[in-house]
């Protein structure tokens, strides 16, 4: 749990006729991490490997697969395996491919012309032809939906008798097509989705043209709707499609996903001309399994090495928690990952994390809030499921501190009548030079009232912190550099804080209240603690030299920085405080009032959560980064990625 | 309200005078690191952790500016 699972290196080298087997076999365990093979000099007996043939072919239909899924819109989900055959997919797919290519086609010519419709660009679009006069065949002016060579081919087909003038108006085709009207150039033409310029418009422009439209009159509008109705068809007959294939593309996405990762895992090899080796990393756990696994399908004929991790590797890290201490792996993702040396703060971060958060935060009203909002988006967004975790942790904190400190929605105390109605001791309080009976939610403690204390206990968390932070980083360069260095370098700290803390107490009176006298009984006798620093301070010089010197300050900034605890929870109080009383304040007068009094609750306490979500999370966050790793933690791991279906 | 003599009134001032500048210091040190920050983040996302690490040092500017405060309330009630 205090570190990532133990790695073997692997080495796996045969002759080339098993490499296949091997990849299959590895790919089904899924717990290989395959290290890239490099050519380090031309004496290198190994090259690199060539993806096996069919990749190519797999990974062009593979594209295309992917294109139609996104231009269909198809949301991933987990889906099985296609259980076709290459060949099929391949068929179907190149199929489809093509009948949606033209539907898409077809909708971003329509879309074009209805821009150009709607901007009333019409007119515009005439300068992109060139007219000369002409008398004696009738005319069609307007886009279409394909090359223009095209048209004169097919319209060569049916008579020579015509003149076809073309141009292209912000990618749209245009022509001007002149031919004594019949039926099938109107049908040929409805075929490349011929749509018209309205003829007063031609006419207004070209003031020589004498002849006669072939289209009747027609005006925008109803063209407009014409283009709508026929996007529309085209939208439905998408998602027929869609919704008959979402099937057949994502399963056949996985297959060949699966089928190219296999085909192209031979570029991490390194072969020779009848041998390859692959080189790696296994879990320990999964060690013996893939041994005897791949031994089997062989017949013992290659050679599987393991060896442990040496001084210089650069191992790749898998995390090793419980379930529950997972979600919080992805601060550390946000950060960077341990190496593989050394402890793996996400069980500390598992514990702090969420009573700083809760802590900050903590009201009763706003943790119920926060957890439900955490939990609809934890299922609307499965991708982000794990951070959602660590919230609705720290959300179930922040309600257990809000019980603590008796808040809900800022409310600390009932009115009179509820408050005898449930039996609350009634307490005496001056608030502004007045008296006032004050019924009191129950409560351990009142952050409102006991802001001594409440410093206090900020303070005491981060010593705590800190120390835990001191010792984790003694156990690292224990076993990284052995005793010596680490009492050097981390019991010198671990010496000096508690001068600090009697620094806090008595000169600084930071710390007061009960906590602080109970705390200054504990504390040994001044010359005591002076000496302990002073040793301290000579231990932090020898063992981390100039720059040890140089931070002594900072450990002070860093204990108070834990003040924060105290500063961002009793902002948070303040502010749903005044919400509440102008609220109140409301509520006394009239309906009015009272509306606008709600209005004022909801509106301010969606702005308070708001901040009370993001405001604690970042403190909490910095607390952790910067005051708790400090102490301790160099990072820079790489992350464990198996060969196989996880990938 | 209750009386406070202008002493304490005083004693106030100072202790948020303190604590307002230390803030608008550490605000005006974090701008340009929080700046080249995102920017190094844009390139690279890894240096989430770094770049945060970089932009909150300035912050022992307004937490020392809090134990000023702190001491010159102090005053007022000794």
């Amino acid at each position: 749990m205090m570190k990532a699972k133990q790695m073997f290196k692997l080495t796996i080298f045969g002759p080339k006729t098993f490499m296949k087997q091997i990849i299959e076999k590895m790919y089904d365990l899924d717990v290989v991490h395959i290290e890239g093979f490099s050519r380090k000099s031309d004496e290198e007996v190994f090259d690199l490997g060539e993806p096996f043939e069919t990749n190519e072919k797999y990974a062009e239909t593979l594209v295309k697969i992917r294109a139609l899924i996104t231009n269909l819109n198809l949301k991933k989900s987990d889906v099985k395996q296609s259980g076709q055959t290459f060949s099929q997919i391949e068929i179907k797919t190149d199929a489809l491919a093509e009948q949606v290519n033209a539907l898409l086609n077809k909708k971003e010519y329509l879309l074009n012309v209805k821009r150009v419709y709607d901007k009333k660009a019409v007119e515009k679009s005439l300068t992109a032809l060139t007219l000369e006069e002409n008398d004696h065949l009738n005319h069609y002016i307007g886009f279409i939906n394909t090359k223009p060579e095209l048209l004169t081919e097919d319209l060569n087909k049916i008579s020579k008798n015509f003149e076809l003038i073309t141009g292209n108006y912000e990618g749209l085709n245009i022509i001007a097509l002149f031919t004594e009207a019949k039926e099938n150039v109107a049908e040929l033409l409805e075929n490349y989705d011929f749509s018209p310029v309205d003829n007063p418009i031609v006419k207004k422009h070209f003031r020589i043209l004498k002849s006669k439209s072939a289209v009747k009159f027609v005006q925008l509008n109803s063209q407009v709707d014409l283009i709508n109705k026929k996007i529309r068809k085209i939208d439905v007959k998408l998602n027929e499609i869609k919704l008959d294939n979402s099937k057949f593309l994502l399963e056949s996405e996985k297959l060949l996903k699966v089928e190219t990762d296999k085909a192209e895992a031979p570029l991490r090899f390194g072969t020779t001309k009848n041998s390859f080796v692959v080189r790696g990393w296994v879990p320990k756990e999964n060690s013996k399994k893939l041994e005897s696994e791949l031994n089997k399908i062989t017949n013992g004929k290659i050679m599987i090495k393991y060896e442990k991790p040496g001084r210089s590797d650069n191992v790749p890290i898998a995390f090793n928690h419980p379930k529950i201490v997972e979600p919080f792996e992805a601060f550390m993702d946000l950060y960077t990952l341990p190496t593989y040396k050394e402890i793996d703060p996400t069980f500390f971060m598992f514990l702090t994390f969420p009573i700083f958060f809760g802590f900050m935060l903590g009201d009763v009203g706003y943790g119920l809030v926060t957890l439900i909002l955490f939990g609809i988006l934890r299922m609307k967004m499965p991708s982000a499921k794990n951070i959602l975790n660590a919230f609705i942790i720290a959300s179930i904190s922040a309600i257990i501190f809000g019980m603590v400190f008796g808040e809900y929605f800022g409310y600390e105390e009932v009115s009179p009548a509820l408050g005898k109605a449930l039996g609350i001791h009634p307490e005496e309080i001056v608030m502004h030079g007045e008296q006032e009976t004050v019924y009191s939610i129950p409560r351990l403690f009142s952050r409102s009232t006991q802001t001594n204390d409440l410093i206090s206990i900020a303070i005491i968390f981060g010593i705590t912190h800190i120390f835990i932070g001191l010792i984790i980083g003694f156990i690292n360069i224990y076993q990284d550099h052995g005793l010596r260095h680490a009492v050097m370098e981390k019991v010198g700290w671990m010496l000096l804080l508690p001068a600090i803390v009697w620094l806090l107490i008595n000169f600084l009176h930071i710390m007061k209240g009960y906590l602080a006298d109970i705390i200054s009984m504990v504390l040994p006798p001044l010359p005591v603690l002076l000496i302990m620093a002073g040793a301290g301070v000579l231990m932090i010089i020898i063992g981390e030299g100039a720059r040890g010197a140089v931070e002594l300050p900072a450990i002070l900034s860093n204990i108070l920085s834990y003040a924060r605890l105290m500063a961002v929870g009793l902002a948070s109080l303040s502010l749903a405080v005044v919400i509440n009383n102008m609220a109140g304040q409301m509520f006394k007068s009239g309906v009015i009032g009272i509306i606008a009094g709600i209005m004022v609750l909801v509106i301010g306490h969606t702005i308070n959560i708001a901040l009370g979500i993001l405001s604690p999370f970042l403190h909490a966050l910095r607390l952790h980064y910067v005051e708790f790793f400090t102490k301790f933690f160099q990072g820079g791991g790489k992350r464990y990625k198996s060969f196989g279906y996880s990938e | 309200m209750a009386d406070i003599s202008i002493g304490v009134g005083m004693v106030a001032i100072g202790a948020s005078i303190a604590f307002g500048l230390s803030a608008v210091a550490t605000a005006l040190a974090e701008q340009s690191i929080g700046a080249a920050a995102v920017g190094a983040m844009a390139e690279k996302e890894e240096l989430f952790g770094k770049g945060l690490i970089l932009t909150v040092i300035p912050e022992s500017i307004v937490i020392f500016g809090l134990v000023v405060a702190i001491l010159v309330l102090g005053l007022a009630q000794g």
